[in-house]
C-alpha cells in the first residue's frame, strides 16, 4: 500500500504534470511521469517483495538477575528467490524494558538470513514478554509499506535483586554440632550421621567414647536429622502495606524476600511462600524467585486474615519469615498470634516511605509505629528488622545472624 | 561499530547533498539551452555545484546568515563567470558591481527582446547565473533545511520548463530523464534519511557494514531504471505529451515582442547545427530564377541598446485574411518582378513572413494575416510554423546608380522617425559619419561611403553581440569586427547622424539553390540584417554593409555604375531584345541563380488571377499544397508575461496553503499512529516539539526535557500548568517503568495543544507564518 509519502509523491507528480500541460513543456511532462509512476512502481516493488519471510527470536537467557545485560538475537530468512528491499524490523517490548527495539535489513538476498541482535538491560524484575515481532516491508524510496506480525512472544523473566547475606560460622560456644554449616543447621534429627575427629569448641557431651578407645584419639559423633527444616516466607503484598507494584517499599519487600530465601534455601531450608492472596506453598530456590519476579500487590484484607493459611499450614519447628510494613497496633496481635505456632519467627518491617524524607512529624510517627512494632513483637519472641526502602538488608542482617539462627534450632 | 554508527548520518546527510547538487546541475544543464555558446553550459552548471556546496557548508547556520553569505557568493560567482576581466584575481572589485548593476538593469528589456537560443549576452547571463544561483540554494534549503524534497524539486524544474517553453524545441528527453534521475536520488535520500530515523540501517552482512553499501542501493537502482524507463519510452501514459498549452501565453498584451528579430539573426548565425527553416521557389515572370534577400520586417526605433519597432507585430495592420492585393501602387519601371512560393519546413512559432520587398500581393489561404504598410511586412497571428506555404509576388525595386544621384528631398516630415537617435549617442558618431562622407557629390553617394567603409572591417561572428551605442563606437573606431547585426545597426546610426533615413531590415539571404529540385533552401545560417535607406520616389532601399554578404539584385545600384540603357535587371525579367537580354544576363549573373525550373503551377502571374484565386480559397478551394496546414504549427509561445506570472503566482500560493495543511495533517497522524498510551504522550510531546521549533523555541540539543520547560517559562507567557502537566507525563512516558493509562494520554494530548497554542502566541505573526515552512532554523 503506498505510504503517506508515497500518496504526497503522487499528487506531486500530479502538480508537475499540470504544470507542464499548463505551459505547453514536454520535457517537464516527463518528469511529472516518472514521479507519478514511482509511487505506482515502488507498491508493485514492495509486493513483489512480500516473500515468505520468517523470524526467529532467540534470548541469550530467559532468566536475568536484576541489572544483568541479556541479548536477544532476531534472525530474519527469507524464504523465497527474491532479494528484499528495506525491512523495517520491530520488535516490542515492554516499557520496562526500555523502547521496542527497532533496525532497518536492507538487500536481503534470496534463500539467504540475516541475524540482527540488541540487548536489553532489566532494570525492573518482572516476568516480560517479548514480541510480537513486525516486519514492515518498504521499497527503497519509501512511498509504500506491507506490515507483517510475527505473533510469537518469548518470556524473559527478571530476578528480583538478592542480597548476598553471609552464610552462617559456627558458634565458638553454640550447639557444639561442627563446623559445617549444613550439618549445624539440620540438627534437629535424631538419626546417626557420621564420627569424626574431636575440633576445639565441639560439646563435649557429644564425645562417643568407644570410638575414643578404639581410635585412640577423641571422636565426636554426629548425628543427621530425617527431614529438613521448613521456612516459611510470608510477603506482604496488600496494597495497603507498601502500596502499588513498582513503588520503591514494594520492590523493597520483594528483594527482601528473595534475599531470605535465597540465604536460607542456601542454608538447608525447604521453603514455603505465601502471600495474602496465596497459602504456603513448597517453593525451591529458583521459582521463589520466578514467583517473586511476578509479585504484584494485591488488594486489602486484615492481617490476621492473612495469616490464618500460615497458622494451618505451619510445621513444628519451621520458621516464619514476615515481611511487611511496620504494623498498626492492631495487626501486631495478630502478627505475634500466627507466630505462635513457628519455632523461629524473624519480622522484616519496611518503612512505607523512607522518613527521612518525610517532615519531622510524619517521620517521627512512622518512627513511632515502627519502634511500637519492634518491642511488641520482641516481646513474643520475633526477631525484628526494620528498613527503610532504600536501606540494605545485609547491613542490619549482619549484626543479628547468630540469633537468628539459635533461635531457627530450639530442639536439639 | 560505533564508529559506523557514528558516520551514517554523515555518509546520509553527503549523499542528500549530492543529490540537490545533482538536480540543480541538472537543471542548470537543461537551462543553458537558451544561450547559444555551449562553455554556457559548463559555467551554469559549476554555478550550481557552487551554490549547493556554500548552503552546505553553510547548512548549521541560521537561514538568515546562509542566505546573506549566499548572496555575497552569488555576487563573486557573476564577477567571475559573466565579468571575469572586472575581477582581481577572481575577487569582485568596484568595477565588477557596477557592471553587476548595470546589466540587471539590462536585463529585463533585454529578456524581453531576446529570442532563444540567444547569444551570452551579459545582462542574460547575469540573470541566468541569479536563477541557477537561487535555485539551487533554494533546493538545498527545502530539501536539507526542511525536509521537504518534494517542494525542492520544484525550483529546478521551473528552470527545466523555461528552457523547454522559450525553446519550444519538443521534448528533449536527455534533460528530462537526467532531471528524473536527479529527482529520484533526492527523494532516495531523503528515504534514507527517514528510514534510518527507524533504526539503524544494516545492510545484509555478506557486502559490508556501511550504510550504503550495495545491497541498500540495489533496489532503487532497479526500480529507478524502470522508472527512467517507462518515462523515457511512454510519456504518453499520462495525457497531454506534446499537446499545445492550455494557457496560451499571450504577450501582446504588454504590447513588446517575444522575439527581437535582429537579436534572432545573431542567435541564429551562432547555432552549431543549423537547420532549414524554409524553402523558395522565386522566379521572374519569364520563368528566370531570381535569388534575393527574404525580408520579414524593419526596425525604424533605435533607443541606444537595441534596435526595435513599435508596432512589432502589425496589430495596427490592415487585416489580411488569406492573403490580398498588398499595394496598389504601379509597379516601379525600374523594378524586377519576382514570384515567390514559400513552404515553411523547420522555423516555428515566428509571426513574419520572409518575402522579398517590396511584396505586391499574398497567397495563404487560411491565414489569419495583419499587413503593415509602413514597416512592409506582413505578420501571421498564429505564427508560422513546418507545414504552412504561401505564394508572394514582389517588385523588387533596382533602380540605376545615375537615377539615385540625382534623388534629392531627404527631409520631409514623414521620415523624422527614421533620422532620430538617442540623446546620448556620442558626438564621435557623428564626426565619424561626416568624416567618412566628407566631398561626397549626392546622398546616395554618402551613403555608398558608409557602407564601403564597413565593408572594409573583418566579420566575426564570435564577438560579444549586442548594438548598444558605446559598444557601436567601439566597433566603429577600435574592434571593426563584427556580424550583421553590429553592421546594419552601425550602418544606420551612422545615416541617420547624417540626416538620411534609414532602418534595420531583418530577414534571410538568398539560401542556397538546390539543382534536384531548383528551389532556394534557407536555413538559420542564412538568418541575416541589412540596412534598408529611403530614396524619395524609390522607396526604400536595400544596402549591404556586411563584409562577405551580397543581395544580388541590389547590388547593381550598389557597386556598379550606371549602365546606358535599359535595365539589365529590367531586361533580364521583364524582356528587352536578344541583345540587351544577353548584357543583361551577364550583368546580373552573379545575380540569377539559373534558367528557371519547369512547372510554375503556382506562379501569381497577375493580381487579378490573384483576387480570383484568393475568393476560391475562401470558399475552401486551396490551391497551395501545404496551406490548409496553417495554424497547425505551434502557437507563438514567447517568454511568459502575464500568464506566466500569474501561473506562478498561483503555484506559490498554492505550495504556501498546501505546506501548512500537510504539516498539520502530519501532526494528526503522529498521534493517531500512536497505538499505547504511552506512545500518544510520546507523539503529543513530539507534535508539540516540532511545533515549538517551528517558531525557534524548540529543545536545544542536549537539553532536558524540564531545562527545556524552564527555558520556556522564562519566555513565553504560559497557561496555568500545562507545560508542566505535558512535560511531567513525558518524562514519564518516556523514561519510568510505571504505566501510562488512556486518561493520562489525552491529558497530555490536551496539554501538549494547549501548551503549542500558547508557545505559538508568544512569537510574532511573521515568525509563526515563516515557522509553517521551517525558515527560522533547523530542527532541533
Amino acid at each position: 500500500m503506498p505510504s503517506t509519502r508515497g500518496l504526497v509523491v503522487v499528487g506531486a507528480g500530479l502538480f508537475l504534470w499540470l504544470g507542464a500541460r499548463l505551459v505547453g513543456s514536454p520535457d517537464l511532462h516527463i518528469v511529472a511521469v516518472g514521479v507519478v509512476l514511482l509511487p505506482v512502481a515502488a507498491a508493485l516493488f514492495a509486493r513483489w517483495n512480500r516473500q515468505r519471510l520468517t523470524m526467529v527470536r532467540r534470548l541469550s537467557s530467559a532468566r536475568a538477575a536484576l541489572g544483568q545485560r541479556i541479548t536477544v538475537e532476531l534472525e530474519v530468512q527469507n524464504r523465497s528467490g527474491a532479494p528484499t528491499s528495506f525491512l523495517l524490523l520491530e520488535d516490542r517490548l515492554p516499557a520496562s524494558l526500555g523502547r521496542s527495539a527497532r533496525m532497518v535489513l536492507t538487500g536481503l538476498p534470496g534463500r539467504g538470513s540475516q541475524r540482527v541482535g540488541y540487548s536489553i538491560v532489566c532494570r525492573a524484575r518482572g516476568r516480560y514478554h517479548l514480541g510480537p515481532a513486525t516486519l514492515d516491508i518498504s521499497d527503497p524510496f519509501a512511498l509504500s509499506r506491507v506490515r507483517m506480525e510475527f505473533p510469537h512472544r518469548d518470556e524473559l523473566v527478571v530476578y528480583p535483586e538478592v542480597e548476598p547475606l553471609r552464610a552462617i560460622v559456627a558458634a565458638p560456644y553454640g550447639s557444639g554440632s561442627g563446623d559445617s554449616t549444613t550439618r549445624h543447621l539440620f540438627r534437629t534429627g535424631e538419626e546417626f550421621y557420621t564420627m569424626r575427629e574431636y575440633q576445639m569448641g565441639d560439646d563435649l557431651r557429644r564425645i562417643h567414647w568407644p570410638s575414643v578407645a578404639r581410635r585412640g584419639r577423641l571422636m565426636i559423633r554426629q548425628d543427621e536429622s530425617a527431614r529438613r527444616s521448613t521456612a516459611t516466607i510470608f510477603l506482604d503484598t496488600r496494597v495497603s502495606t507498601f502500596g502499588q507494584t513498582g513503588m520503591p517499599a514494594f520492590e523493597k519487600a520483594v528483594s527482601v524476600a528473595a534475599s531470605v530465601g535465597s540465604f536460607l534455601s542456601a542454608s538447608g531450608f525447604a521453603l514455603r511462600l505465601a502471600t495474602p492472596q496465596a497459602a504456603p506453598a513448597p517453593v525451591t530456590v529458583d521459582t521463589l524467585l520466578e514467583n517473586l519476579a511476578g509479585a504484584a500487590h494485591t488488594p486489602t484484607r486484615a492481617l490476621g486474615q492473612a495469616l490464618l493459611p500460615l497458622r494451618s499450614g505451619s510445621l513444628s519447628g519451621s520458621t516464619l519469615v514476615v515481611v511487611s510494613a511496620p504494623p498498626p497496633p492492631a495487626e501486631i496481635a495478630a502478627l505475634t498470634r500466627s507466630g505462635t505456632a513457628f519455632a523461629g519467627r524473624i519480622a522484616i518491617l519496611i518503612h512505607p516511605t523512607d522518613p527521612a524524607t518525610l517532615p519531622p512529624e510524619p517521620a517521627a510517627q512512622l518512627e513511632q509505629a515502627a519502634s511500637t512494632a519492634r518491642l511488641s513483637l520482641a516481646r513474643a519472641g520475633w526477631e525484628v528488622f526494620v528498613l527503610p526502602p532504600q536501606g540494605r538488608l545485609q547491613d542490619v542482617w549482619r549484626v543479628n545472624r547468630t540469633k537468628l539462627l539459635v533461635s531457627s534450632a530450639p530442639s536439639r | 561499530m560505533a564508529r559506523q554508527q557514528d558516520q551514517a548520518p554523515r555518509l546520509l546527510r553527503s549523499l542528500q547533498v549530492g543529490a540537490v547538487g545533482l538536480l540543480a546541475a541538472s537543471a542548470a544543464l537543461a537551462f543553458s539551452r537558451v544561450f547559444v555558446a555551449g562553455d554556457v553550459a559548463l559555467r551554469l552548471v559549476a554555478v550550481a555545484l557552487g551554490s549547493v556546496a556554500l548552503a552546505w557548508a553553510l547548512e548549521r547556520r541560521m537561514l538568515l546568515v546562509a542566505t546573506l553569505v549566499s548572496t555575497a557568493g552569488l555576487l563573486v560567482t557573476l564577477g567571475i563567470a559573466v565579468f571575469p576581466d572586472t575581477t582581481f584575481y577572481g575577487l569582485p572589485t568596484l568595477h565588477t558591481y557596477h557592471s553587476i548593476l548595470d546589466a540587471l538593469g539590462k536585463v529585463g528589456p533585454q529578456a524581453r527582446v531576446e529570442a532563444a537560443p540567444t547569444l551570452s549576452l551579459e545582462p542574460l547571463l547575469v540573470g541566468a547565473v541569479t536563477a541557477v544561483w537561487t535555485a539551487a540554494f533554494s533546493a538545498h534549503a527545502l530539501a536539507v533545511r526542511s525536509g521537504s524534497p518534494f517542494l525542492a524539486v520544484l525550483p529546478p524544474a521551473a528552470l527545466l520548463a523555461f528552457a523547454s517553453i522559450v525553446m519550444e524545441d519538443g521534448a528533449r528527453p536527455l534533460y528530462a530523464l537526467v532531471f528524473l534521475g536527479s529527482v529520484l536520488l533526492v527523494l532516495f535520500a531523503d528515504a534514507l534519511q527517514r528510514i534510518s530515523q527507524w533504526g539503524p540501517i544494516r545492510p545484509w552482512s555478506a557486502y559490508t557494514r556501511r550504510p550504503l553499501a550495495r545491497s541498500t542501493t540495489r533496489g532503487a537502482r532497479r526500480l529507478g531504471v524502470a522508472v527512467l524507463a517507462v518515462a523515457a519510452l511512454a510519456p504518453g501514459i499520462l495525457p497531454g505529451f506534446r499537446a499545445p498549452p492550455i494557457v496560451e501565453i499571450d504577450s501582446s498584451a504588454a504590447g513588446v515582442s517575444s522575439v527581437n528579430p535582429l537579436v534572432s539573426v545573431a542567435a541564429s548565425l551562432q547555432r552549431d547545427d543549423p537547420v532549414e527553416l524554409f524553402t523558395v521557389s522565386s522566379t521572374s515572370l519569364q520563368g528566370v530564377s531570381v535569388a534575393t534577400y527574404w525580408r520579414m520586417l524593419a526596425l525604424d526605433r533605435f533607443d541606444g541598446t537595441v534596435w526595435d519597432t513599435d508596432d512589432i507585430r502589425a496589430e495596427n495592420g490592415r487585416p489580411l485574411p488569406g492573403g490580398g492585393r498588398l499595394s496598389d501602387d504601379p509597379v516601379p519601371a525600374d523594378a524586377v518582378v519576382v514570384e515567390q512560393r514559400f513552404v515553411i519546413t523547420g522555423m516555428r512559432a515566428t509571426p513574419w513572413l520572409p518575402m522579398a520587398y517590396v511584396p505586391q500581393a499574398l497567397l495563404m489561404p487560411g491565414g489569419e494575416l495583419l499587413y503593415d504598410d509602413e514597416a512592409t511586412m506582413v505578420v501571421a497571428s498564429d505564427g508560422i510554423g513546418p507545414g504552412d506555404a504561401y505564394a508572394v509576388q514582389s517588385a523588387v525595386p533596382v533602380p540605376s546608380p545615375a537615377v539615385l544621384d540625382r534623388t534629392v528631398g531627404f527631409g520631409g516630415r514623414e521620415l523624422e522617425p527614421y533620422l532620430r537617435l538617442p540623446e546620448n549617442t556620442p558626438e564621435e558618431v557623428y564626426r565619424i559619419a561626416r568624416e567618412l562622407t566628407a566631398g561626397e557629390p549626392s546622398v546616395f553617394r554618402k551613403v555608398l561611403a558608409v557602407q564601403d567603409h564597413l565593408l572594409t572591417f573583418t566579420y566575426d561572428e564570435t564577438v560579444t553581440p549586442g548594438t548598444e551605442v558605446n559598444a557601436m563606437v567601439d566597433f566603429l573606431t577600435r574592434t571593426r569586427r563584427g556580424f550583421c547585426q553590429q553592421f546594419a545597426g552601425s550602418m544606420a546610426v551612422l545615416l541617420r547622424a547624417l540626416g538620411i533615413p534609414s532602418r534595420v531590415a531583418v530577414g534571410f539571404v538568398a539560401g542556397a539553390r538546390s539543382p534536384a529540385d531548383g528551389l532556394y533552401h534557407v536555413t538559420s545560417d542564412d538568418a541575416h540584417s541589412w540596412v534598408e535607406v529611403y530614396f524619395p520616389g524609390q522607396g526604400w532601399l536595400a544596402f549591404e554593409p556586411t563584409p562577405g554578404r551580397s543581395n544580388p539584385l541590389a547590388s547593381r545600384y550598389q557597386r556598379e555604375p550606371a549602365p546606358a540603357g535599359p535595365s539589365p535587371a529590367w531586361c533580364a525579367t521583364q524582356g528587352c531584345p536578344p541583345g540587351v537580354v544577353e548584357s543583361a544576363e551577364a550583368v546580373l549573373g552573379a545575380v540569377v541563380g539559373g534558367v528557371g525550373r519547369g512547372g510554375r503551377a503556382e506562379r501569381i502571374s497577375n493580381l487579378e488571377e490573384l483576387d480570383a484565386r484568393r475568393s476560391g480559397a475562401g470558399s475552401g478551394g486551396t490551391t497551395l499544397p501545404g496551406a490548409g496546414a496553417t495554424g497547425a504549427g505551434p502557437a507563438d509561445r514567447g517568454l511568459p508575461m502575464w500568464g506566466g506570472v500569474l501561473l506562478a503566482l498561483g503555484l506559490v500560493l498554492a505550495i504556501a496553503a498546501l505546506v501548512p495543511m500537510g504539516r498539520a495533517a502530519w501532526r494528526r497522524r503522529q498521534i493517531r499512529r500512536a497505538r499505547e498510551p504511552r506512545e500518544v504522550v510520546l507523539a503529543a510531546y513530539r507534535v508539540f516539539q516540532a511545533r515549538a521549533g517551528e517558531v525557534g523555541l524548540g529543545r536545544r540539543p542536549g537539553e532536558t526535557l524540564w531545562e527545556h520547560r524552564t527555558r520556556l517559562l522564562g519566555i513565553v507567557e504560559l497557561s496555568d500548568g500545562h507545560l508542566d502537566r505535558l512535560t511531567g507525563i513525558a518524562g514519564r512516558a518516556a523514561y519510568s517503568i510505571r504505566p501510562v493509562s488512556e486518561t493520562l494520554a489525552q491529558e497530555a494530548v490536551l496539554a501538549a495543544r494547549t501548551a503549542s497554542r500558547d508557545v505559538r502566541r508568544s512569537v510574532s505573526r511573521g515568525r509563526r507564518l515563516a515557522g509553517h515552512y521551517r525558515l527560522l532554523r533547523r530542527t532541533p
